[in-house]
C-alpha cells in the first residue's frame, strides 16, 4: 500500500505545484489596474511652463478644415505657444458614438488629423489620440474615421484598456474622485480637447465642457441626475493647454447621437481658445441658441471657469 | 515520411487553420476571412438542416465534398481533418501503459454504438424541425467550448478571443462539456468519437461501403494483434475491419511488423458482424425515443409569453420555428459581436433551445450598425443584413430590424419613481428621431419645493429594440427600462398600426 500512497502523495505535490504555477501566472499577468486611494490623480495645469496668450480666442471660417484649423490656430500665435518640442501631447476629440462623420456625432477626422499635424509639427514627441466612448471603442473608431485619420497624421490611437483607469481627482460641487484614464492623463504633458458642436436633450448642448465627460469611466451614468452641475465641474477639473471646436457640422437636433443628415447643418467654422466658457457659448450662438439658455454654461462663468459673453474676449475671426 | 506522420502533418494544419478562423472571428479581426469554412464543410450541420428546413443554405453545399470524400476513402475527416478529433488524439495515453492495458483501451465495446442512436436521434428531431444536433456536432463543440474554456483565459492574459470584457453567463455548461470530452481520452482514447459524435456515426454510414480502405494480407499476417493496441477507431484490424469505425489514422499499417496492412483498393465489405455495427430494433428504439421526446422538449419549452420576455435573438435572425431548424449553436455570432449581447442561451430559449444565441442585455446592447453576426452564421439562422437594410432606408420606405421592444418600469425609473432627473436611455437612444422622447413635468418635492424633470416614454414605432437604454441605465439590478422581444420583426405587431 505504502508506495501507491506515496506516489498519490507525489502526484498531488506535482499537480498543485502546477496549478500554482498556473493561477500565479494568471494573477500577474491579469493584475487588475491599482487604485490610486480615495485622492487619485491631481489633474495638472496643462499650461505649465507656457506663456500667457496675446489673444485669448479665435475662430475661423472652415469649409477647408484643414486651413480653417491652422487659421484660428495661428490667429492665437501659432502651435508653438501650446506645444514645446519633445512634449506628450493627449488629444481628446469626441469619438463617443458609432456613427459616420456625416452624421456630425462625432468630431470630424479632418479637424482631428490637422490638429495632430499642427502638434507634430511644433515638435511633439508623441500624439496620442483616446476618448472612452459610449458605443464599442472601435467601431467608434473606424466608423467615425478619426481612428485612420489621426494615425496618417501622425499620432498614435489608444483605445481604452482595464489598465488605462485609475481614481482621478474631479473635486467638483456634484462629484468628488472618479474613475478614468488617469494613466494617460498622467503621462501627458499636454491637453488638447477637439469637441464638436452639439445638441443635447438633458445638458442643452455638448461642447467642450461636456467632452471631458469620455475621460471617465464607470459609472458615470449617473452624472445625469445633476448633469449640468457634473460638467461645471469637470470644467473645473480640466485646464486643457488649447481647445480647438470643431463646427465643420453642427449636430442641432436629436442629439447627442443624431442618425440622420436631416439632423445635421453646415455651420463651417471652427474656434480656438483655452476659456471652455467662452467656447461653449460661442458654440451654442453657433447653433442659433442663446448661451444664457444653457444651465452648465450659467454655473460655470459663476464659477469662475470662463465667461459667457465670448466677445469680450475681443477674439480674431478669420 | 510514414503514412502516420503525414496523417499527422495534416491534423496539425487543419486545427491550426481551425483555431486561427476561430481566433480571428471577432469584430476587427474578421476582415474577410472565412470564419464560417468548416462548419460549411459539415455534412451533419448539412443534412440536418436539409431535413430541419427542408432548405440547403449557400455555404453548406462544400460539406458535399467531405460526403464524397467518405464515401470513397472511408472516414478521413475524422482521422486527418477534424479538430476535436486532433485535440483527442493529441492527448490520448494512447501509447501508455502495457500491451494489455493498451489493448483494453482500444478494444470495441457495444457502448460504441451510441452514436448511431444519437444520429437517429437527431435527425429525426430535425425532420419535426429542431436542429439539436448542433449540441453535439464536433466543430460547435469544441468551438463553443474553447470560447468558453480558454477564452476568460487568454482575455486574462491580454490575447481576448472576444471584442468585449468576458462575461458568459452559462458559458460553464459548454466548456464542461469540452473538458469532459478531452478528459475521457484518459481512459478510451478517442471515447468521444467513438462512442458519440453523431457527425463520425454519419460519416461511418457513409463509409461503410468505401472502395478504399485498410486492407490486410492474410498471408503476410501473423496475427500478432500489435495492430490493435493504437487503432484509433477501435476497428480491429487484426481480424475483420469494421469500416465504418475506421477513422484512416495509419496506426495499424505504420505499427504492423509484417508490412500486412496497407491503405488501397478493398473488396465488397462482409456484413459487420461486431459492436459498431447498428442494431436495426436498437435504431427504431431511438427514433421512438426521439419521436417521443420532441414533443416532451417543445411543450416542456418557455410558453410564447415567457419566451417574448428572455428570448430576444439577433437582428436578421429568421422567425423562431426555422431559427431552430437553422441554428447550429457554434457560438461563432456571440465571438463576433463587439459588446458581448449575443450571448449563448442556458435557461432562456428552452431545452430545444439550449446554446442557442440570445441578447442579454445586461452583458450588452446591439450596435446600432453592426451586422457581423448575420454575416458569420454559417446557416442562415441569423442572415446577412447589411447596414442600411438594418437601420431601414427611409428614401426606400423600408422600416429597420426590429429585434424587440423597450418597456418602462416606472416604479424604477429615477424621474418617475424618485423625481429625480436622469435620462441616460433616452441620451443613448441611437435611432433618429429618437424613440426615447421625454415629457416636461413640473412635480413637488417632498420638501415642498417645485422641480420640473424630463420623463422619459417610449415610441414603439421608433423603438428598434437595440437595448443600449437597458444596459447603461443606472439602476443596475433590474433596470427601469427593460427590452423584450414583443413587437420583433420576426413576429406580429403588439400594436395596430
Amino acid at each position: 500500500m505504502k508506495p501507491q500512497r506515496r506516489a498519490f502523495l507525489s502526484l498531488l505535490a506535482r499537480a498543485s505545484g502546477a496549478g500554482l504555477l498556473l493561477t500565479g501566472g494568471y494573477a500577474v499577468l491579469h493584475r487588475r489596474p491599482i487604485r490610486r486611494g480615495s485622492e487619485g490623480l491631481v489633474l495638472p495645469d496643462y499650461r505649465q511652463g507656457l506663456e500667457s496668450l496675446d489673444i485669448a480666442m479665435s475662430a475661423a471660417d472652415a469649409r477647408l478644415p484643414d486651413v480653417g484649423v491652422r487659421r484660428a490656430v495661428e490667429a492665437l500665435g501659432g502651435m508653438d505657444r501650446f506645444v514645446l518640442p519633445g512634449d506628450r501631447v493627449l488629444i481628446k476629440p469626441n469619438v463617443g458614438f458609432d456613427r459616420p462623420p456625416s452624421f456630425g456625432a462625432t468630431t470630424s477626422p479632418e479637424v482631428v488629423s490637422a490638429v495632430v499635424r499642427l502638434c507634430r509639427e511644433a515638435g511633439a514627441r508623441e500624439v496620442w489620440v483616446t476618448d472612452n466612448p459610449i458605443n464599442n471603442p472601435r467601431r467608434c473608431f473606424a466608423v467615425s474615421g478619426i481612428g485612420s485619420a489621426a494615425e496618417a497624421a501622425g499620432a498614435t490611437v489608444l483605445l481604452p484598456r482595464a489598465s488605462d483607469f485609475g481614481s482621478i481627482v474631479i473635486q467638483g460641487e456634484a462629484i468628488g474622485s472618479w474613475e478614468g484614464l488617469a494613466d494617460l492623463l498622467g503621462r501627458a504633458d499636454r491637453l488638447i480637447g477637439i469637441p464638436t458642436v452639439k445638441d443635447h436633450n438633458l445638458a442643452g448642448i455638448s461642447v467642450t465642457m461636456k467632452n471631458w465627460y469620455g475621460f471617465l469611466g464607470t459609472g458615470r451614468n449617473t452624472f445625469h441626475q445633476k448633469l449640468d452641475e457634473v460638467i461645471a465641474d469637470l470644467a473645473g477639473a480640466f485646464a486643457p493647454t488649447l481647445v480647438v471646436v470643431d463646427g465643420t457640422r453642427s449636430l442641432i437636433r436629436n442629439g447627442p447621437t443624431g442618425g440622420r443628415a436631416s439632423d445635421v447643418m453646415a455651420t463651417d467654422q471652427v474656434a480656438a481658445g483655452t476659456d471652455q466658457v467662452a467656447l461653449d457659448s460661442w458654440a451654442a450662438e453657433l447653433m442659433g441658441r442663446s448661451s444664457r439658455a444653457i444651465k452648465s454654461i450659467r454655473l460655470a462663468e459663476r464659477r469662475g471657469f470662463g465667461t459667457s459673453t465670448w466677445r469680450s474676449l475681443n477674439p480674431v475671426m478669420t | 515520411m510514414t503514412h502516420r506522420a503525414l496523417r499527422r502533418t495534416y491534423q496539425t494544419f487543419f486545427l491550426l487553420l481551425f483555431l486561427f478562423l476561430l481566433t480571428v472571428g471577432r469584430t476587427g479581426w474578421i476582415r474577410g476571412w472565412p470564419v464560417d469554412l468548416f462548419f460549411h464543410a459539415d455534412p451533419l450541420l448539412a443534412i440536418g438542416t436539409m431535413l430541419s428546413s427542408r432548405s440547403l443554405h449557400g455555404g453548406l453545399a462544400l460539406s458535399l465534398g467531405v460526403v464524397l470524400a467518405t464515401v470513397f476513402l472511408g472516414r478521413v475527416f475524422c482521422g486527418w481533418v477534424c479538430p476535436l478529433g486532433t485535440l483527442n488524439d493529441a492527448i490520448g495515453w494512447r501509447g501508455r501503459g502495457s500491451a494489455a492495458k493498451q489493448r483494453a483501451a482500444n478494444a470495441p465495446r457495444a457502448l460504441f454504438r451510441t452514436k448511431y442512436y444519437l444520429l437517429v436521434g437527431f435527425l429525426v428531431a430535425a425532420l419535426l424541425g429542431t436542429l439539436l444536433a448542433g449540441m453535439l456536432d464536433p466543430l460547435s463543440l469544441v468551438a463553443r467550448g474553447l470560447q468558453t474554456l480558454v477564452g476568460p483565459l487568454l482575455a486574462g492574459v491580454g490575447v481576448p478571443l472576444f471584442s468585449h470584457d468576458v462575461y458568459l453567463p452559462g458559458g460553464i455548461l459548454p466548456a464542461l462539456l469540452l473538458a469532459s470530452v478531452l478528459a475521457a481520452n484518459r481512459f478510451i482514447p478517442r471515447l468521444w468519437c467513438k462512442a458519440f459524435c453523431p457527425l463520425g456515426a454519419l460519416l461511418g454510414l457513409l463509409s461503410r461501403y468505401a472502395p478504399f480502405g485498410i486492407g490486410r494480407d492474410s498471408a503476410l499476417c501473423t496475427s500478432c494483434g500489435v495492430c490493435d493496441l493504437t487503432c484509433s477507431g477501435a476497428a480491429t484490424p487484426s481480424a475483420e475491419l469494421a469500416r465504418s469505425e475506421c477513422v484512416v489514422c495509419m496506426n495499424c499499417r505504420t505499427r504492423c511488423p509484417e508490412g500486412a496492412l496497407s491503405y488501397g483498393r478493398v473488396g465488397a465489405p462482409v456484413p459487420e458482424r461486431r459492436p459498431p455495427g447498428i442494431d436495426g430494433r436498437r435504431a427504431a428504439l431511438a427514433a421512438v425515443v426521439g419521436l417521443v421526446a420532441w414533443p416532451a422538449i417543445r411543450a416542456g419549452s418557455p410558453s410564447p409569453a415567457e419566451a417574448a420576455e428572455r428570448r430576444v435573438r439577433p437582428p436578421g435572425a429568421v422567425p423562431e420555428d426555422e431559427f431552430l431548424a437553422r441554428c447550429a449553436r457554434c457560438g461563432l455570432c456571440a465571438r463576433s459581436c463587439p459588446t458581448g449581447v449575443i450571448q449563448l442561451a442556458t435557461s432562456e430559449a428552452g431545452v430545444e433551445g439550449i446554446w442557442t444565441p440570445v441578447m442579454r442585455f445586461d452583458a450588452g446592447y446591439c450596435e446600432v450598425s453592426c451586422v457581423l453576426c448575420g454575416h458569420v452564421c454559417p446557416t442562415g439562422a441569423i442572415q446577412a443584413l447589411t447596414p442600411a437594410r438594418k437601420l431601414g432606408r427611409e428614401a426606400d420606405e423600408q422600416t429597420p430590424v426590429k429585434i424587440g421592444t423597450a418597456f418602462y418600469d416606472r416604479g424604477r425609473c429615477l424621474p418617475w419613481a424618485m423625481d429625480r432627473p436622469c435620462v441616460v436611455c433616452e441620451e443613448v437612444c441611437p435611432v433618429s428621431p429618437k424613440a426615447i422622447w421625454t415629457q416636461d413635468a413640473t412635480v413637488q418635492t417632498r420638501d415642498g419645493e417645485a422641480i420640473t424633470l424630463k420623463r422619459p416614454q417610449v415610441d414603439p414605432a421608433r423603438c428598434i429594440g437595440c437595448g443600449i437604454c437597458q444596459y447603461h441605465c443606472p439602476v443596475e439590478d433590474r433596470p427601469a427600462i427593460r427590452v423584450s422581444a414583443v413587437g420583433e420583426s420576426r413576429g406580429g405587431p403588439f400594436l395596430l398600426s
